[in-house]
């Protein structure tokens, strides 16, 4: 096979208009694998990504009762998010290139694992979110029946993601000269967000306290494993500033681990060993701001606009989502997704509010019961497992305990409000 | 252009990923709308105004005035000052 190329754009729901999604109900997520985690790679081949990958992949496996030939498409999201292993040397094959040490391609799973029935591959950009868009079209498409979704991202020795230039040019010239990126885009936005409201920092507190609580109920997790103790709101209160207003509690821990997810039709599902999880909708989201600082208001709309596009491709109202997982990596950004949604009827400016309420797993506001990234370390991706785990009841102590621990519907996404991908599931393909 | 603006917005960083602009640290990381079209958006230190942000030294809405500043390699950037 050709080396797989990132899917094409005509694989995404991005515009908003587009009707009910055309697959809707005929496409199922049936298994997980997740690997160990861990805050760095020690440089132990044996806990590179690439055999973390591996990992997941036969836990996926095992998870679904199914073997490797069974599988006939992979869908990778092949960059991991922590920092390349170059310069260093490489290594001998399979770790003779960043395939492996710093990311993992289809191709590289493919060809390390020996699946030897596989005839459809694709990549999806950023986020595991994105290729699991892809992989939920894949199927519905039929250009496969049985399709795993992997990502493994890692964590370098060394301080991470450091930008030594000293000349800029191109488009960094407006920005990096002043050392404008990310981080203080978001807290830039927050701050904005605090202004225009009334509200402030420390009030995203309990936001915070409660992901680290659902993350100590999640036993793939990174805290869960290996940092195990309670997260208090002084431990909060008490963080380093990054940037003002964003503490180091609103960034998210890089970790090293990896994961893996089964889809497939809901005919073949009828085989494996899990409850099947339907595929409502998927979504992207792509917004383009009129500078190079998005605006609050730009992070208004491109979050409401996500929540048009969520409800109408899956035929859903806000109050039909019982499990909700927007993404928390900053932690003070997930209020433009829980108000853009309106979820459990919060509007714009009262994210505050409702934080202050009882949003724990065991009350009747479980948000965002999977601890995101904030409390269980860096993945994108645990907002997706739970979702998955709570429609097939197998949460544990995350189960959330609306519809007597029997949630109906799930949505999660990541990762900014203007550029994320979304997945909407259901425990009914109806 | 009248070369002046408003400040739209702020953060204050203690822990930048450009390495040149740890020693620096900590520094006002201030968003300039212009006043001709405030949709145009520009960066600033804000020189010459402190960084306490616990005193609300940095408010939305100030009137500030471009100015140029050499850089360590010689070359002029664009930079904005409170109007007094």
């Amino acid at each position: 096979m050709a080396p797989t190329e990132m899917a094409p754009a005509s694989v995404y729901r991005r515009d908003e208009g587009l009707g009910v999604w055309e697959h809707r109900g005929k496409v199922a997520v049936v298994a997980i694998g997740q690997a160990p985690t861990m805050r760095r790679w020690d440089g132990n081949l044996e806990t590179a990504i690439g055999a973390l990958q591996i990992t997941a992949v036969e836990r996926c496996l095992e998870d679904a009762g199914i073997t490797l030939d069974d599988v006939d498409g992979v869908v990778a999201c092949p960059q991991g998010m922590g920092d390349v292993w170059r310069p260093r040397e490489y290594f001998a094959p399979p770790y003779d290139s960043e395939d492996g040490l710093s990311g993992v391609s289809s191709d590289w799973i493919v060809a390390n694992m020996g699946m030897k029935n596989v005839k459809f591959t694709s990549h999806g950009p950023g986020c595991i979110s994105n290729a699991l868009t892809v992989a939920a079209q894949a199927v519905g498409d039929g250009k496969t029946n049985t399709c795993l979704v992997i990502r493994a991202t890692g964590n370098m020795p060394g301080r991470y993601h450091q930008n030594p230039a000293t000349a800029v040019g191109g488009n960094g010239q407006w920005t990096n000269t002043w050392g404008w990126e990310l981080m203080p885009q978001i807290a830039f936005g927050f701050e904005r967000y605090c202004e225009k409201y009334g509200t402030n920092h420390d009030r995203n507190a309990p936001f915070v306290v409660n992901q680290h609580r659902n993350g100590l109920m999640f036993p793939e997790g990174f805290y869960y494993n290996h940092r195990p103790e309670p997260f208090t709101t002084e431990d909060y209160l008490s963080g380093r500033w990054l940037q003002w207003p964003l503490n180091i509690w609103d960034a998210d821990l890089p970790i090293q681990t990896a994961v893996a997810y089964l889809f497939t039709t809901p005919e073949r599902a009828k085989d494996m060993k899990q409850k099947p999880v339907y595929v409502l909708n998927h979504v992207m989201q792509r917004g383009t701001p009129r500078s190079y600082v998005e605006t609050l208001e730009e992070s208004e709309a491109f979050t409401d606009s996500i929540a048009k596009k969520v409800l109408e491709g899956s035929g859903l109202t806000p109050s039909d989502i019982d499990v909700y997982n927007p993404y928390d990596g900053y932690t003070l950004f997930t209020q433009f997704y829980l108000e853009g949604m309106q979820w459990h009827g919060v509007k714009r400016g009262e994210a505050h509010d409702f934080y202050a309420g009882d949003i724990t797993v065991e009350g009747p506001h479980p948000f965002s019961s999977s601890g995101g990234n904030a409390g269980n370390g860096r993945t994108r991706w645990w907002n997706q497992t739970d979702c998955i785990q709570q429609l097939q009841e197998r949460a544990g102590k995350r189960q959330v305990h609306i519809k007597n621990g029997r949630p109906e519907t799930a949505v999660a996404g990541a990762f900014t409000p203007g550029t994320s991908d979304w997945m909407v599931y259901g425990t009914s393909p109806d | 252009m009248s070369g002046r603006g408003k400040v739209h917005g702020y953060c204050v960083s203690y822990d930048s990923r450009v390495m040149i602009l740890q020693e620096i640290q900590p520094f006002n990381l201030v968003v300039i709308e212009l006043d001709e079209d405030p949709d145009i958006k520009m960066l600033s230190h804000l020189p010459g105004t402190p960084t306490s942000y616990d005193k609300n030294e940095v408010k939305s809405g100030t009137p500030v005035q471009v100015v140029f500043e050499t850089t360590y390699n010689g070359q002029k950037v664009a930079e904005w000052q409170v109007v007094a």
